[in-house]
């Protein structure tokens, strides 16, 4: 079997050159470079020989995060390992959802990351051990989820579910706020998806429970 | 107003943890249970200023509550509602008619601890509320910018 060619992209430089040292130990792999941002990486004809990426997460919040649909447009056949601090689980709901296949802690051991690379080269997906205790808890209570509940909105989402609930249209908000109509109503409909809300009566219910209006 | 020492703890604790403190407090003191809940405002944000007066606000409306409003509960909210930071303080007690509220010393009108609040609410640029009907509860709400930047006022000397 071919080896699988590896390339990892993270800002600090000593934590590249471990990986790699680490990687160069198993015969399975072969390294296939480093690069400091996503830019550099795409930028680069040799991304053509790379099969799998080890993309660090930790580059402010969701930095790298956002440009994974632009990595998968670009290399489709390309498979992603998220390496990261975080484990919280919204953050990694988030990963997922944008699209890698694998999602390992930087806190976890280098088996770890070895069963991750094997695993999503043949084709699987793998979920660092680390998660099942944070992935457990949110599967028996989804209500702790950051990504939904009050908690979870953006100031400017806090700032329009007042207003709604202060009996202002999407189209009076959008004069007020100086945004287009379709972009509050957008934002509404996060709103209202974000807090479970299925009515505008229920939202100025809400508002009230929480004494902004 | 209750105007001991600025409480020692209330920059390290945050205004969240003292706010508890003092519902505990009032409690022991014979005050009906108080709810609390806050959401979507960050204490690293907050201005002491503001959080002094928010403090002082909670303090004030709980000694109120305890003192006149006869109430079985009491809600108390810090919601962050961009660009404000919005502290409710609603009870179920017997409540008074706004409109015959004779000056800012009359019983169940808020007492003169109120009326000094209103004032340094307003020096911080907040907006301050006392809504009552009899029978009906009383609810102050008090909105106020977190962190912002505001100009030196004598008002805000007092």
């Amino acid at each position: 079997m071919d080896p699988i060619r590896v390339h990892v992209i993270d800002d600090h430089a000593l934590f590249r050159r471990g990986i790699l040292e680490i990687l160069s130990k198993w015969p399975e792999v072969r390294s296939a470079g480093e690069s400091e941002t996503v830019d550099t990486f795409l930028d680069s004809p040799m991304n053509q020989a790379v099969d799998l990426l080890l993309l660090d997460l930790s580059m402010g919040e969701g930095l790298n995060l956002d440009r994974l649909p632009e990595i998968r447009a670009r290399l489709p056949e390309l498979r992603v390992i998220a390496l990261t601090m975080h484990n919280k689980p919204v953050l990694v709901k988030k990963t997922v959802n944008a699209g890698v296949q694998g999602y390992v802690v930087k806190q976890s051991p280098p088996e770890v990351l070895r069963a991750a690379v094997r695993r999503v080269s043949e084709g699987g997906r793998y979920l660092d051990p680390e998660l099942s205790e944070s992935l457990y808890q949110l599967i028996l209570d989804p209500s702790r989820d950051d990504a939904s509940g009050y908690a979870a909105l953006t100031p400017r989402e806090q700032e329009i579910f007042r207003l709604l609930a202060e009996g202002l249209s999407a189209e009076l908000i959008s004069r007020k706020l100086f945004i287009s109509k379709k972009t509050a109503e957008n934002h509404r409909f996060r709103i209202m998806q974000k807090l479970g809300l299925t009515s505008i009566a229920e939202l100025v219910s809400y508002a009230d429970e929480l004494g902004v209006i | 107003m209750t105007y001991g020492l600025a409480p020692l703890h209330l920059d390290q604790a945050g205004l969240a943890a003292s706010v508890r403190e003092l519902a505990a407090e009032h409690l022991r003191r014979g005050g009906p249970p108080v709810d609390i809940e806050e959401l979507g405002w960050d204490e690293s944000r907050l201005d002491p200023d503001t959080r002094l007066v928010l403090y002082r606000a909670v303090q004030e409306g709980l000694a109120n509550i305890r003192k006149y409003a006869g109430a079985g509960k009491v809600e108390l909210r810090l919601v962050g509602s961009h660009p404000y930071l919005i502290l409710s303080l609603r009870d179920d007690g017997r409540g008074f008619d706004p409109r015959s509220r004779g000056g800012p010393t009359s019983p169940g009108g808020g007492g003169l601890g109120l009326a000094l609040l209103e004032r340094q609410v307003r020096s911080l640029g907040g907006e301050y509320s006392l809504e009552s009907r009899p029978g009906a509860g009383t609810r102050l709400q008090i909105r106020c910018e977190p962190g912002k930047e505001r100009p030196w006022t004598p008002s805000a000397s007092t």
